[in-house]
Formats: structure tokens, sequence, C-alpha cells
């Protein structure tokens, strides 16, 4: 598998947002320790990767739905660090007036459509949003952030079953950090119903299609201009099942790359940065997405060159 | 044979079913002269008060005060004093198998129909013994024809009657734009052309009274009498206020408020009347031809609308009835009126003497009418 | 007027909204009737045949027959409501909230609070309630009690096919998430109702009846309950003012407390469970804004505190009666 193929100056973006996000975090633990700010908040340290990666390809009029843990996907859709700061200190400068405090961040300007202190609550919302971008015509897509817990709740299942029959444009990003709340993933899920192949249940093509995050979303967008084509056409089920293509994608992420090329531009590396260690992407187009930080060994993926002339594409 | 006459829950308008006897104003052995004032009805839509229809004695009162009884029930008996008791408990036994044969209401069949004129709906009740002539009845501003719910049914005792639901109110369609007040003259009088070969004696209240003049001004020679209750085109000002708080009222404690202007007596407003208002500026589309119409009425308490030259060309006898206590029209000063108009003043009524004052306006109607 | 039933006049005002308005969609179970199957189209058009027709006229991207997962369809309503559209989610019966509730009460109901006022949330959210129809404990619940305790939510319960068809006109037009509730057992009662587009607006109660010796208030169903009460009590010669606020949020206060002021005597009857009710919050606004002009206590006559039963006589005991009305009046009314 070959390199990410960011150019320079993107990846230098990229390594931005995400030390950003990590400042972010820790300036908010120490606010925290001082007991200023309200309440009770979910720091996104470590997991930055997976934010800034799929954000990266989102333009403002895309959706994203966030978790209790959403400081992260705000400031990687683009919400502004200062009013993200000002809401968690309940000032009425915040971003949502001081009204909505840490887990209820929100910009509809930037599609962000909130964190949410339910857990697994912003799939079915997102469903929502993608479904309106269907029927409005739009080239919108819909990424609904969940991690692996959220897993366990009946509504991630009802999403992506509704996702699938309505053939929306959605990402599921399933962020694996190996806890829900406080317990392990052992503890509350079977080793034979993991992620991946509990997401299989919802029909998946079993040809794999070499893809990056960068594309994944204009490949949805693909998908579901086809999708909208098919049906817009001829309303028959047989059409939908054969256009109900999706795949699962193993991608990693080099991080040896990355630090090599830091380390040519003289840009400083940290290394405590949590998403230096490995990250195992799956992906599946026009419906789920799971990073789940695993063992050593990141590699970039390849991209065929035809998915970049898929952006634009109007449904 | 001693006349025995029987006081009944009457009739008035087409929905009424019932009413509740509110107050006797006579008691039992009294006597009374006809045309006297005698019971307080009230229904879900008005209080008004019953005449006597002949003279003598009260001699028995049949239901009392608060009793609710289906129209036509018997209230009471008058008779002279000839009549024995024996023959007025008789003749309140034999009550019992008439009732109900006044269902259709005081002088013949009442019936609504619908006619269309150019794409418009325009909705009617007729009423009344037929005859060659017509009195054609229009209401005012944001009403409709239960306007003339106490007075169709007395002069339909006499001649044929229509009423009309104007363009835009009631059950008749809107009018399209323009000038509003030619093109609602002139879908009214399409309306009511082919009603019979006789003439038009037109009865308009308030803005129905600019629309009678302009019908009577487009054709005089239709129109045997006019009789106008306060109506839009001679004064100088009015309240435009009232237009503009009644389109304006969406709710039912704005609009009772501003309905309660109308009337010297606000007890007078029932709950169905506010409610069936409000059911009618519900309507899509309403409230902008109401506008329409307010705009070509007044403008800044200043009246638009003039009928006084057309009124003095007219050569139909013209009655103008107002009440002294109207907050929405005031009466215009007499010497503003042209010299062939007579004027009439009803001392505690306000802007509506058709509901207000319907027995002296009934009177006033038919003697107008007589005088063609 | 044309006579119309409850059920098509909320049909027509279905239609003549989705006509006018293009964003306005519909998702729900069967609100067709048979999708999927072989041969059939728009089978039942609902459960209780509210949405008949709907598909042929506007297709199945506007009107879609949802799997049954509420928690997703209610979740991707209120998602939908966000970013631009005003979907209509349809429960089948209100007791299947306790399935999404979260997305009603924590989502749908808190966006605009929680956002800062920067998102809106036009959602209607309809829903069958009621007893009598003999379904058992879980298909019958009156919940508007529930609905009206969280801010962020209107609750709008019709009584007539008049107001049901205003009312609902309203609902899809307002720009906060509405729980609209259809009692089953009014969707064949009949009244006049104009054949165009009309609102009602939320927050005006209907004076149903007008009288002078006490008021009763009525809620849904009820208030044909206490109209026939008032029918009754009038050949007593006790005259019954009937009010129904036609919305329990917002609640029309001025009207309840307007009238309470005039008569001083004050019967609530409800259907709903009397804990937490409708019915004590309006008899604790009473008691508190016009202590001093009532003239006896106020009376609730409302269903036990019980599941509903299924035996017909079982239910039929349950669900209050114009007899328990006119009793409540009379023990309050001295004549």
């Amino acid at each position: 598998m070959s390199g990410l193929q960011l150019s320079h100056d993107k990846l230098i973006e990229v390594y931005r947002t995400m030390r950003m996000i990590r400042r972010f975090e820790e300036r908010v633990m120490d606010e925290m320790a001082t007991g200023d700010v309200p309440g009770n908040t979910h720091l996104y340290a470590g997991q930055e990767a997976s934010a800034v990666g799929v954000c990266l390809h989102l333009n403002d009029d895309d959706y994203i739905s966030s978790t209790h843990r959403g400081h992260g996907h705000s400031i990687a859709k683009g919400v502004e660090i200062d009013g993200m700061m000002a809401e968690l200190f309940g000032r009425a400068t915040g971003t949502c007036g001081g009204k909505g405090g840490s887990q209820h961040i929100a910009d509809l300007r930037k599609g962000m459509l909130g964190a949410n202190g339910i857990v697994a609550a912003g799939a079915p919302i997102t469903c929502g949003a993608a479904l309106s971008a269907k029927l409005q015509g739009t080239n919108q897509v819909a990424v609904a952030f969940a991690g692996d817990g959220a897993m366990n709740e009946g509504v991630m299942s009802e999403s992506f079953n509704l996702a699938k029959i309505w053939n929306l444009p959605i990402i599921f990003a399933i962020e694996d950090n190996g806890f829900g709340e406080a317990t392990a993933n052992a503890h509350v899920r079977p080793a034979a119903s993991r992620v991946v192949p509990r997401a299989m249940t919802f029909q998946p093509s079993r040809s794999m299609v070499r893809m990056c995050l960068r594309f994944m979303p204009r490949l949805a967008r693909l998908w579901s201009a086809l999708a909208r084509v098919v049906v817009q056409r001829c309303y028959t089920s047989t059409c939908r099942a054969t256009m109900a293509t999706t795949a699962v994608i193993q991608t990693t992420i080099a991080h040896r790359k990355r630090k090599r090329r830091c380390v040519r531009n003289k840009i400083a590396w940290s290394t405590s940065a949590s998403a230096s260690r490995k990250c195992r992407c799956w992906i599946l187009p026009n419906s789920m997405l799971l990073i789940r930080r695993s063992k050593p060994k990141l590699t970039m993926p390849s991209l065929p060159r035809v998915l970049h002339r898929s952006r634009g594409c109007r449904p | 044979m001693s006349l025995i006459e029987a006081v009944t829950i009457p009739k008035w308008g087409m929905t009424m079913t019932e009413g509740t006897i509110t107050r006797w104003m006579i008691g039992e052995g009294e006597a009374v002269a006809r045309g006297q004032e005698i019971l307080e009805i009230e229904t879900t839509k008005v209080t008004n008060v019953l005449e006597a229809a002949a003279g003598g004695i009260l001699r028995r009162v049949a239901l009392a005060e608060g009793t609710t009884a289906p129209v036509g029930a018997l209230a009471g008996v008058i008779a002279d004093e000839a009549a024995t008791d024996e023959e007025i408990d008789a003749f309140i036994a034999s009550y019992a198998d008439r009732l109900g044969a006044g269902e259709s209401g005081e002088g013949g069949a009442t019936a609504s129909r619908t006619v269309t004129v150019d794409g418009a709906t325009i909705n009617l009740l007729e009423a009344g013994e037929a005859s060659e002539d017509v009195v054609l009845f229009l209401h005012g501003f944001g009403g409709d024809l239960t306007t003339w719910l106490f007075n169709q049914p007395a002069v339909a005792e006499k001649m044929r009657t229509v009423s009309v639901d104007l363009p835009g109110h009631g059950g008749s369609s809107p009018s399209a734009g323009g000038d509003v007040v030619s093109t609602i003259a002139s879908t009214v009088a399409a309306a009511t052309g082919n009603l019979g070969q006789g003439k038009i004696h037109l009865v308009g209240h308030s803005f129905g009274g600019a629309i009678a003049a302009r019908i009577a001004a487009n054709d005089p020679s239709r129109v045997a009498s006019l009789t106008l209750l306060a109506p839009i085109g001679l004064s100088k000002t009015m309240s435009r206020d009232f237009l503009v708080d009644f389109i304006a009222a969406e709710r039912r404690r704005p609009l009772q408020a501003v309905l309660e202007r109308l009337f010297a007596d606000p007890s007078k407003i029932t709950n169905d009347m506010v409610e069936g208002t409000l059911r009618f500026k519900r309507l899509e589309g309403v409230p902008e031809a109401l506008s329409t119409i307010a705009d070509a009425i007044a403008d800044e308490d200043r009246q638009l609308q003039s009928i006084t030259d057309i009124l003095g060309r007219l050569t139909c006898p013209i009655l103008l009835i107002w009440g002294a206590l109207d907050q929405i029209v005031p009466p215009p000063n007499a010497a503003d009126l042209p010299t062939n108009v007579e004027l009439r003043t009803i001392p505690a009524a306000g802007h509506m003497p058709q509901m207000e004052a319907s027995s002296t306006v009934n009177d006033a109607i038919i003697e107008n009418i007589n005088r063609a | 007027m044309a006579k119309k039933s409850f059920r098509q006049a909320l049909n027509e005002a279905l239609h003549l909204e989705m006509a006018r308005d293009p964003r306005v969609i519909m998702m729900g179970e069967d609100l067709t009737g048979g999708a999927g199957a072989k041969g059939v189209k728009d089978a039942w058009g609902g459960a209780f045949g509210v949405t008949k027709g709907l598909l042929d006229a506007f297709g199945p991207e506007r009107i879609r027959d949802t799997p049954i997962s509420e928690a997703a369809f209610v979740g991707a309503a209120a998602g939908a409501a966000l970013t631009g559209m005003r979907p209509i989610a349809e429960i089948m019966f209100v007791d299947f909230a306790g399935v999404c509730l979260d997305q009603i009460m924590n989502q749908a109901a808190k966006f605009r609070f929680m956002f800062g006022g920067r998102a809106k949330t036009p959602l209607v959210i309809r829903a069958t309630y009621g007893a009598g129809s003999r379904s058992g404990s879980q298909h019958t619940q009156a919940l508007y009690p529930i609905f009206t305790h969280i801010p962020g939510l209107k609750v709008v319960i019709p009584s007539n096919p008049y107001d049901a068809k205003g009312l609902l006109l309203q609902a899809i037009r307002d720009d906060d998430p509405v729980i609209f509730l259809e009692h089953k057992m009014l969707y064949d009662t009949v009244g006049e109702v104009p054949d165009g587009s009309y609102t009602i607006p939320f927050g005006e109660a209907r004076v149903v009846r007008d009288g002078k010796d006490v008021m009763i208030v009525a809620i849904g169903r009820m208030v044909g309950v206490a109209e026939e009460a008032a029918r009754q009590l009038a050949s007593e010669g006790i005259s019954a003012c009937i009010v129904d606020p036609r919305t329990t949020s917002p609640l029309d206060e001025d009207t309840l407390l307007e009238v309470a002021e005039k008569i001083g005597r004050v019967v609530i009857v409800d259907e709903a469970n009397p804990r937490c009710s409708v019915a004590t919050d309006i008899s604790a606004l009473l008691a508190d804004k016009c202590f001093d002009a009532l003239k006896a206590p106020i009376k609730l006559v409302t269903a036990p505190h019980a599941p509903v039963p299924y035996a017909p006589n079982l239910e039929d005991a349950y669900i209050p009666t114009p007899e328990a009305v006119s009793k409540a009046v009379k023990s309050i009314v001295r004549r």
C-alpha cells in the first residue's frame, strides 16, 4: 500500500488541526482543574486523527453529528474555537449562547448538528439530515460519529437499517477506543460480534475497493448519486438490491510516513500524540467507517484516479 | 268566540333550534298591547325580545323564566277577558299537537342556494311569500346574511326576500381585484338579476349600504326603494381602528372586544357570534380580502366612499336608519344630506340597529317599502 | 358547508399542506399499507385510514413507510427538521412513544434551546391515543401529560373535525416540535369543515357552550362527554359553560381564568390518569390565580390510577361518563 496522497500543505493543515484539538483539550483539562468550568466534559485527546481525517474532506454544508465527546469533531468541522471555549464556560458569547454546554455544542452554519449527551442518539438524526439532502437534491453527505459503546444501542442498528433501505448519503464513523463509558469492550460484547461482522449484516459486497479516508465522502456522494438516479427511474426492489453495493476496506495510516515528512519540514512532532498509535480504518461506503486503534504499523492506501473526478457529481 | 293567541318561541335565523326564556316583561293577568315587548329570549347566537302579536291579557304563562324550549313551543297565552279558563286549558292542551308545524319559520319556506356569476359563487337565502317585487338584504363589512336574522323573517311575512353573502363573506367566494365597490356591486346585481320581473327594494347595512347605493345608481329603474342602516359613504369620518382591529384579531378575546364596539349593549354578543366570526376570518384569503375592502372604505379616519351624490339623484324613497350610539360610523349632519333622504335615529342603538332594535327597524323597512 | 369526518378532515389537511409546501414529508409505520408486497399499494392508508390517497398524490419519496424502528425514524424526522424539511412522523399508538422517547424528549424538544436559539425543529409527531376500543393497556393510554410536562414541545389535542383540520395545518406550519394527538374513537365523528385551508392558533381555547352555573373544562374526547352532561344538566336547570383548551401546551390560561372568575365553580374532565395530569395542572393554576373568585372546590373527573382494562365493561367503567360529570357538577352547585 502506498502513501496517503495528501499534498504537503494539506498535511500541514491536517497536523495543525490535530494539534489544535489536542491543545484545546489540554487547556480544557487545565481549566476544569481550577473549578471555573461548570459541570462535566469529555476529552477527545488521542482520537484527533479520526475527526480530522474525516472532516478534512467535508464541506461546510456537509453534516456531522457527534457524541458526548464532541470537541474534536467540532473543531475539525470548523466550529470556532472561541465560541466553543466560551460555551464551556457558560458564556452568552458561546456557540450556543451558553445554553448548551460541552455536550451540546452545535453550529448549523458549519453543518455541525450537535454533540449529544445521549449515546447513539446522533445516528438517527444524521439519517434525517442525509434524507434531507437527498430529497432536496443537494450534493451533501452526512457523517454520524459514534463510539464502539454506541454500537450496543438498539438505535444504531435501526439507523444502519434505515440508511440502507432508504439509500442515504450517510457515513457512520465508529471510533473504537476500547471503552464504552467506563467499561471495556471485552466485557460487553461477545468476541464473535465485533463491529465489522455486525456491520456486514447490512449486505456489503465482497469486492475490495481500495480507498482512503480522503475520498470516502466523495464515494458516498457517488453512491448516493447512483442510488438517486436509479431510484428515480424505477422503484422496484431489484434495482435497489443491485446498487446497494458496499465494500469493506481495510486501510491504515502511515505514522512513519507522516513523521518523516514533518521532520523533513522541520516541524515539531509530538510523540505523545496517541494518534501516532495504529489506527485501523474500516470503510464501508454509504454505510460505515470504523477507525480502531490496534497494533503498530500504519500504512497509507492509494486511490484510483477516477475517484478524484467523483467530486461534485450531482445526484 | 274569544280571541286566544299563542305566544311561542320564535325561529330567529335558519340554524336556531331552541331558545331560553330569560325574562318575562309582563306578569300573568296583565294587559298587553299589540307590539308590546313581552318576553326576552336567549339563543346561542343572540338575545332578543319578542313582541306580542295580539292585544289582550296575558292569561297564562306556560314556560317559566330559565326554561329552554324548542322553536315553536308554547310559552304563554294571550286572550281577551271573555275567554274562560276552560277554553284556555283546552287551547294549551291542543297546542301540543300543533308543535312542530311552524318549523320552517314565519312567512313561508326558506331556502338557501348558491349562484355562480363570472366564476364567483354567491350564497343566498330566500324566504317569503311569492311576490312580484323582492326585498334584497345586503350585510356589512365582516358580516354575513345572518345579520338579518331578526329582520328577514319579519319582512318575509309580507313579501319575497333574499339576503346575500357579499363576495368574500359567509358562503360566497372572494371577488377579484380592481375597484372593490364596483366589483362587488356588479357581482351582487348579476347574482340577483333573475329574481323576478318586478323591482327590488334594497336594504343595506354599513358597507352593504354603500353597495346598495351603487347598485341603485347603476340601474335606477329597477330599484323601488332604498333603506340604508348606518351606511358607509355619508359621514365624513369613521372608526378605521375598528376595521384594522377586526382584521387583526385572530383570537377570541381580542375579537370579542372588537365586536363589542358594534353594539350599544355589549352583553348582546354571544359566544356563537364570536366563534362564527373567528371561523370566517380564519379561512385562507379572507384577511387579505377584508383588507382590500377596508382600504376602500376608509383612510386614517376619513371615509373614502361617498354616496351623497348618488342618493341625491335617485327618485325612489330613501330612508336612513342610524343608532344614536354608533361608535363605528357616526351619524351625519342632517344638513349634509340630500333633501330626498329621510334620517331616522334610534336612541339606544349602536352600529347594529337591525339587531338591537329589530322591531323598530322592521317597521321602518316595511313602511319605506310601502311608500314605493 | 360539507359535513366531514374527523379522519377526512385530517386527510384534507395533509393533502392541502403537502401540496402547498414541498418540504413536508411523512414517515411512519403502515402509512400506506402493503408497501413492498407484490401487487399491493396503499392498501390501508394508515392504521386508521388517515393517510389514504397521499401515496398516489405525492409519491414514495415523500410518503415513507418505515420499518418498526420508532427511535430511528422519529430521530430521522428530527434530523430532517433541523436541516430544512418539515417532516410529519406518525407513531401508531402514543403508547409506543416509550420506544423513542429519547428522540422526542432529549433531542427534538431541546435543539432550539440547547443550540442557543440558532436552530429550529419544525417537526410534527402524530399519534393516536385513548381508551374505548378494547385494545388493552398498551394501546389505550392518554400520555399528553408527559409531553405537556416537557418544555420545548407543543401538545395539541383536537376534539372535533373542524378543530382537527385547522390545528393540524397550524402544527405543520409551526416551527417547533408539535405532538398532535388524535383520539382513536373520534375518527368517525362528523362536523362541518370548510374545504379550503385555515389555521387555528395554539394556546386558544374554545368556548364550546355558554353557561353561568359551572365551568366544565374538557379535553379531547371528553368534550363530547361534557356536552352530553351539559344537556342532562340543562334539563335540571343547571347551565354549564364548557371550555375546550385544544392545546395543553401552550395552555390558554387567560380564557380559563376569565371564565373561572366569572362563574366561580369548576369541574375538569380528563381521560388521562389522575396523578400529575393536565387536570391537576389546570386545577393548580386556577386555585393559585383566582382563588378568591372560586365558590367551591375544583372537582376533577378522571380515569382511575390504573392501566386501561381489556374487558368491555371494565373499560367502560374506566372512562369518565356524562353521569360522572353531572354528579360532580351537582356536588358543587347549590340549587
